[in-house]
């Protein structure tokens, strides 16, 4: 990248020009300072200590940590939020991928198409969830009249400790594949129209234009998506809190959920919170790291 | 009256020098252009005057005041910017009048001033318009507007025509010489264009790594080049140049001071040498001779000789310029000049 | 060759309709739903139309709560955070854009930092906080924290960087203040993308439910998200057409919004999410 030429004068500054940009600065680096990176400490002093949030906390070391890692509600919790997000982000991005390509012509059907899919993205998941949780309803649900109707028989959904996974994840794929369709198009509608043409010259088949001229094009795009989507489905809790509250059981009780319960309807639990948290950053730092180190390489920067 | 003196002017981007102790005077009233290659410092000397990348040390005079120390908007100078920095979303008329506005100058006062100014530069139909649907010489044409209406002591002007197409460009450069000849007020005009710094500049300043190789008038620094580099740089196709033998001394004639002919005539520098191509343009034809490993080009008004023909070349006396080993001109009341000029 | 092409438009064209339908129908579902009786929501087969459209749902859903109380939370909330972010996010984007100071680029990798860290994270620290402070029963907690939006800062900032540096040059030497160059320059330069910003933030206020969940601690503060998820977490929760008129409240005005300006929605997400 070129070097950015400053438009500020370099020298003959009075102390007001010196100070200026701080000043401006000042109040956002405030709030990020007060609001991000002060409790991400407390976060992380805080998964070291016993306390109730009354009285004086005293220093455990590891054994918040030790405590959450002999559970296996903690251990389910875990296993939960990566089951939730390799099926939203591997299923969601591979379905995306194949509606942007298909729906990437401009004709009115598709543009309508897109339009619609998209609309889940704007509303609240409250009501996402909410509505779901009538149609996936065990007894008066229009998913299950709908397979009774083919023969078939119903089916627990959000009641069931075997569906309730599945219907969660659904109704997560159905809220984000809209949303993520319409970022790839818009990443496919960049591709200049000559590598087409010139691959058309070469006699290139459909699959090899998509998987040598339009995959490597949109990798930028998609590196961010993945990245994005993977870290947002670790922070799952909307969904999971109105359909299911992380059951039936604690079949579908993911870590934020997890962290919620230990912090606020078990008193006196909040370390094992904190620590959990702690967890539940280094999970987000780890997959964004480990992308960057697995795929960078892949992406393809113009 | 504005003269502009600058005083041993330094300037630097981090570590890199551009300016080293710069000293120059820019006359009252001239249409002064700065040329060079790019990286000179031509444009960075303009920043200076306007005060928007001041200088590291050294003391920039603007009528013998000292204006180092002043912002930009105190200096009373107006620039016109190559991209022509004009307000997107500001009308031509807001664009014009936002100097007036933060100057307090009162409304009807500011009228007189679009009203007029814009019926000079012909873009008074145009004032309520945004100027993202003009041409590109309209908004040259704002920026031009916006610079005269704050009457400025000295108009900058940073390659203010390279974004034009060439038709366009030769008008403007008419037009900004008429423009400076009513005005009268210092222009000091940084281009690359050697057409636009020869047929518009009173006085032509080259520069070449942050060092000013010749400040003269255009005649001048043609005709009479100070040195290698500015020789060079002025006149195209470039001037001719041959080495003395092995040392690094050279003569040189340029293109057009060359005849070719079939005949030697009576010229004081005569070669023997063949037409290797042969360029027609219309009303002139540029001719490549190779003689003794040499090669030459020639500019002729004949377009009759043919390309691989036998034919001789001759410059006059006066028309061929010495330079020493050290890149600077030999001229005729030096000692060498009647020993070198025997050599050829 | 030709049939063969046309039998796959014709599949084709019908996928498509099924998509349509799968992202429609809910919506459709949600708000007739919200206009049967208890009985017609359980009945077998079930109706695409109400037989007689039930508006005493709304009124029930009204009488629930506050709320009027919740629709003025939600629109304090979000247009207050809307406010609050664009007054700490322009300077600081024309900073980091603009200005060349000492640990610019420290300072701005806090910012990007700040962006990768979430609140599902740092959310009882900051509960902790808001109690110690004594704010927990009003709005504050649900705006304050949110005054810096990092992404918008660091989209604001890119945008400010595309404006050329003759620009401000020009309006310094046309004698323009510091503030009169923010903004009678940038910002009308920058307003498309602010616009986007605000209203992607806009939005995702509006409809939030983790944080007021974790933050408002009465009704009094409850935004509409809170007060709609109080139907169902009341007893008796199974009374569907109450719940989905609860829930058109909340979603249709965002649906008619969508359907208005779904281009410029698009748009603003899209161009977020590509950087």
């Amino acid at each position: 990248m070129k070097k950015k030429q400053i438009a500020c004068p370099a020298g003959y500054q009075t102390p007001w020009e010196k100070i200026r940009p701080y000043v401006y600065i000042l109040p956002a680096m405030f709030f990020l300072g007060v609001f991000v990176i002060y409790p991400l400490i407390d976060v992380v002093i805080r998964s070291f200590q016993k306390w109730n949030m009354i009285t004086e906390p005293t220093w455990v070391g590891w054994s918040n940590y030790a405590y959450n890692f002999r559970r296996t509600e903690f251990k389910d919790a875990i296993v939960h939020t990566l089951t939730y997000a390799l099926f939203v982000v591997g299923l969601g991005l591979s379905l995306s991928t194949l509606f942007a390509v298909w729906l990437s012509k401009k004709t009115f059907l598709n543009n309508l198409t897109r339009s619609v899919m998209f609309m889940p993205h704007v509303i609240a998941l409250l009501s996402v969830a909410m509505v779901w949780a009538w149609i996936m309803n065990k007894d008066n649900g229009l998913l299950n009249m709908v397979l009774n109707f083919f023969g078939l028989p119903s089916l627990k959904w959000i009641d069931g400790s075997e569906t309730a996974m599945m219907s969660v994840i659904i109704v997560a794929l159905w809220k984000a594949v809209g949303y993520n369709t319409m970022l790839i198009y818009a990443a496919i509608q960049n591709v200049p129209a000559e590598l087409y043409e010139a691959a058309d010259l070469d006699n290139a088949s459909s699959w090899k234009k998509f998987s040598k001229i339009t995959l490597p094009m949109i990798s930028p795009q998609m590196f961010m998506l993945l990245i994005t989507a993977t870290t947002g489905s670790f922070r799952v809790f909307d969904t999971i809190r109105v359909m299911t509250r992380g059951g039936p059981g604690t079949s579908t009780q993911v870590l934020v959920y997890y962290i919620y319960k230990q912090a606020f309807v078990l008193q006196g639990k909040v370390g094992y919170a904190f620590s959990a948290a702690v967890i539940l950053m280094l999970m987000i730092g780890v997959v964004t790291i480990a992308y960057f180190r697995i795929l960078s390489k892949r992406v393809h920067y113009q | 009256m504005a003269e502009i003196r600058f005083e041993d002017i330094t300037k630097k981007f981090g570590d890199k020098v551009i300016l080293d102790r710069l000293n120059l005077s820019i006359e009252d009233g001239s249409f002064t252009v700065m040329i060079g290659p790019s990286g000179c410092g031509k444009t960075t000397l303009l920043r200076i005057i306007a005060g928007i990348g001041p200088q590291t040390s050294g003391k920039v005079f603007l009528d013998g005041e000292d204006i180092s120390g002043l912002p930009p908007a105190k200096r009373n100078v107006a620039m016109v910017f190559q991209n022509y920095a004009i307000y997107p979303t500001m009308t031509v008329r807001e664009n014009i009048e936002f100097g007036l506005k933060n100057n307090k100058v009162p409304k009807a006062e500011r009228e007189r001033l679009v009203t007029e100014i814009s019926e000079i530069v012909g873009i008074r139909d145009m004032l309520d318009r945004k100027p993202s649907t003009l041409s590109g010489g309209q908004r040259q044409r704002i920026a031009l507007a916006r610079a005269m209406v704050k009457k400025p002591k000295v108009f900058l002007m940073d390659e203010p025509l390279s974004n034009l197409d060439a038709k366009l460009r030769v008008g403007m450069r008419t037009e900004l010489i008429e423009l400076h000849n009513r005005l009268k007020t210092t222009f000091v005009y940084v281009t690359h264009d050697q057409t636009e710094a020869m047929s518009m500049g009173t006085k032509i300043i080259l520069m070449n790594k942050g060092v000013i190789q010749q400040e003269a008038s255009p005649r001048d620094i043609y005709h009479d080049p100070d040195n290698l580099f500015t020789a060079q740089f002025i006149g195209s196709p470039q001037m001719n140049v041959i080495r003395f033998g092995d040392s690094k001394a050279c003569y040189g004639f340029r293109p057009e001071k060359v005849h070719v002919h079939n005949e030697p005539g009576q010229y004081f520098y005569v070669r023997k040498g063949t037409i290797v191509t042969k360029e027609m343009l219309g009303s002139e034809t540029i001719y490549q001779v190779r003689y003794d490993g040499n090669s030459i080009m020639a500019k002729s008004l004949e377009d009759t000789l043919q390309q691989g023909s036998e034919v001789y070349i001759g410059v006059k006396k006066e028309n061929i310029l010495l330079f020493d080993e050290n890149e600077q001109r030999v001229r005729a009341d030096d000692v060498r000049y009647d020993a070198w000029m025997q050599r050829l | 060759m030709k049939p063969k092409i046309t039998v796959l438009s014709i599949v084709s064209t019908l996928l498509k309709l099924l998509l349509i339908v799968i992202f429609l129908f809910p919506f459709y579902w949600m708000i007739v739903t919200g206009f049967k009786t208890y009985q017609e929501t359980i009945a077998f087969p079930p109706s695409l139309w109400p037989k007689e459209i039930q508006w005493i749902n709304f009124k029930k859903v009204w009488e629930s709560g506050p709320y009027l109380t919740y629709m003025k939370n939600s629109v304090v909330v979000s247009v207050g955070t809307l406010i609050l972010q664009t007054l700490v996010m322009v300077p600081a984007s024309y900073a980091f854009a603009k200005f060349n100071f000492k640990g610019r680029g420290f300072l701005f990798a806090i910012v990007m930092v700040a962006f990768m860290i979430p609140q599902q994270v740092t959310f009882i620290s900051i509960f902790n906080m808001m109690s110690s402070l004594g704010w927990l029963n009003t709005l504050l907690p649900q705006i304050i924290p949110h005054a810096a939006n990092a992404f918008g800062i660091f989209l604001l900032r890119q945008n400010f960087m595309q404006i050329p540096d003759e620009l401000l040059e020009s309006a310094r030497l046309d004698n323009a203040s510091e503030f009169q160059i923010l903004t009678k320059v940038m910002l009308p330069m920058g307003k498309p993308t602010l616009v986007s910003i605000l209203m992607l933030s806009f939005i995702s206020t509006w409809n939030d439910y983790f944080w007021p969940f974790i933050m408002a601690s009465s009704s009094k503060v409850y935004p509409l998200t809170m007060g709609i998820a109080a139907l169902r977490d009341v007893e008796g929760a199974y009374d569907w057409e109450i719940i989905m008129a609860g829930n058109v409240i909340l979603v249709v005005p965002i649906i008619i919004i969508y359907a208005l300006f779904h281009k410029r929605i698009v748009r603003a997400f899209a161009y977020s999410g590509i950087k």
